[in-house]
């Protein structure tokens, strides 16, 4: 059996080689071979426009990125302008900080001042119920050396964001820059305060008028300390913020 | 014109090269088509699609002699027509065990002519036509052809003693030369 398949496969004398040799046969030939060829030539031709039309696409696509290249770049904000309007920036906030902390210790200063005359009234009004009134006191006094710093914080964005108008995309950056100030103020319980010593030397001295002046940028706010009157007893204290303008 | 220098001038985009090695070679290779597809009209088909295929592939192809151009594309041919066999899902060979294999009566076919064996091939059934073709024909092997048609090892070689066996019976039955000769 292996032998017929051997001479199966090795038959090349044969029936076999004589088909293979075979060039053509009548009524088995391609009937219109022109027209078969004007088929293949049209189906090869069309797959050549075709991938001559995708490099075309293709070149065109590059010659329009090319020239809208310099548009693209030109709307984006180069790297060294922004490097200026942090450097620009840069010293307004710390021009702020320094105003910040010159504020608050300022307001610590005034809070100290606030503390000695409020120990001077007591001593001249001699309340009976000394810790309420000076519990109250305090509390009023905390509140009202607040505010400049509560105006600070408010402020600080706007006036930065002023200065950085002209550079137009820097709200952001500035964001992340500005410190937010907020100003802790010391409470000061009575306890702390001590005992209340009857002097009235003290009163005297205080008596004088004080005015504490306190700018910050272009608005100011002033502080001032009325002195009381000798004859009613009383001591009177003033504290106004206002703007300048 | 030599078919190296008109390869040559194929793959460079000339036209009338690929004219020229169309014309040359279409007649060969539509025999080959015919031999695995029954119709005219796929025959050309397939013809057409395989020599799109060869001419497009044609930069990969390193000429190494007439046979070498012959035998690539003839493998074309086949592979093309063997998909078309496959779209038109002509392989429903139900899987059938190893059958006993009859030898091919190799004296009664040398004794035919080319175009008798071609139309007692042309004849048998798709499946068994197919078969036989790339076993007895191309050479291959039924793993090969197994893989090739999508069907077991063992169908592969059962249809090819049945392909034997309808071959040999219309060897007989046509009254071909071999049957008259014999009878002398």
């Amino acid at each position: 059996m292996e032998q017929g398949m051997l001479n199966e496969n090795q038959n090349k004398g044969g029936w076999k080689s004589r088909l293979e040799n075979l060039d053509e046969l009548s009524g088995e030939t391609c009937r219109d071979k022109n027209a078969l060829w004007q088929k293949l030539d049209s189906r090869l031709n069309e797959n050549q426009r075709r991938t001559r039309v995708v490099w075309y696409w293709a070149a065109a696509a590059c010659l329009l990125v090319g020239l809208l290249f310099p548009f693209i770049k030109g709307n984006r904000i180069p790297a060294d302008t922004v490097k200026v309007t942090a450097e620009k920036i840069q010293p307004a906030t710390n021009n702020l900080t320094a105003t910040a902390s010159l504020l608050k210790k300022e307001s610590t200063e005034q809070k100290e001042t606030v503390i000695e005359k409020k120990q001077a009234e007591n001593k001249s009004l001699r309340p009976l119920n000394h810790q309420a009134i000076a519990k109250n006191n305090t509390l009023q006094e905390e509140v009202t050396v607040k505010k400049p710093a509560d105006n600070l914080a408010q402020q600080q964005p706007v006036v930065i964001v002023d200065t950085v108008t002209a550079t137009q995309e820097i709200p952001v950056l500035i964001a992340a820059r500005t410190p937010v100030l907020k100003q802790k103020l010391k409470v000061v319980h009575n306890n702390e305060l001590g005992d209340i010593i009857e002097d009235n030397h003290a009163n005297e001295h205080i008596s004088e008028h004080h005015t504490i002046r306190i700018e910050f940028m272009s608005q100011g706010i002033f502080t001032s300390v009325a002195s009381s009157s000798s004859e009613s007893g009383y001591n009177i204290f003033k504290t106004k913020t206002s703007p300048s303008n | 014109m030599e078919i190296a220098q008109l390869i040559k001038e194929a793959k460079q985009g000339s036209a009338s090269a690929q004219k020229y090695l169309f014309d040359l070679l279409a007649d060969k290779m539509m025999l080959v088509c015919r031999r695995y597809v029954k119709s005219n009209e796929d025959a050309e088909e397939v013809l057409l699609d395989g020599f799109y295929k060869f001419f497009k592939n044609l930069n990969h192809f390193n000429f190494q002699g007439d046979a070498a151009l012959y035998g690539w594309l003839k493998k074309i041919m086949i592979n093309e027509c063997l998909m078309l066999l496959r779209k038109k899902n002509v392989f429903t060979i139900v899987t059938e065990n190893d059958a006993a294999d009859h030898p091919l009566e190799e004296e009664a076919l040398n004794n035919l002519s080319a175009k008798e064996i071609f139309d007692l091939i042309v004849q048998l059934p798709v499946g068994y036509r197919t078969v036989f073709n790339l076993y007895v024909i191309e050479g291959m092997e039924h793993k090969e052809i197994a893989a090739l048609m999508g069907i077991a090892e063992g169908t592969s070689k059962s249809q090819l003693s049945k392909a034997k066996l309808l071959l040999q019976k219309n060897l007989l039955q046509n009254g071909t030369g071999y049957a008259k000769r014999k009878s002398k």
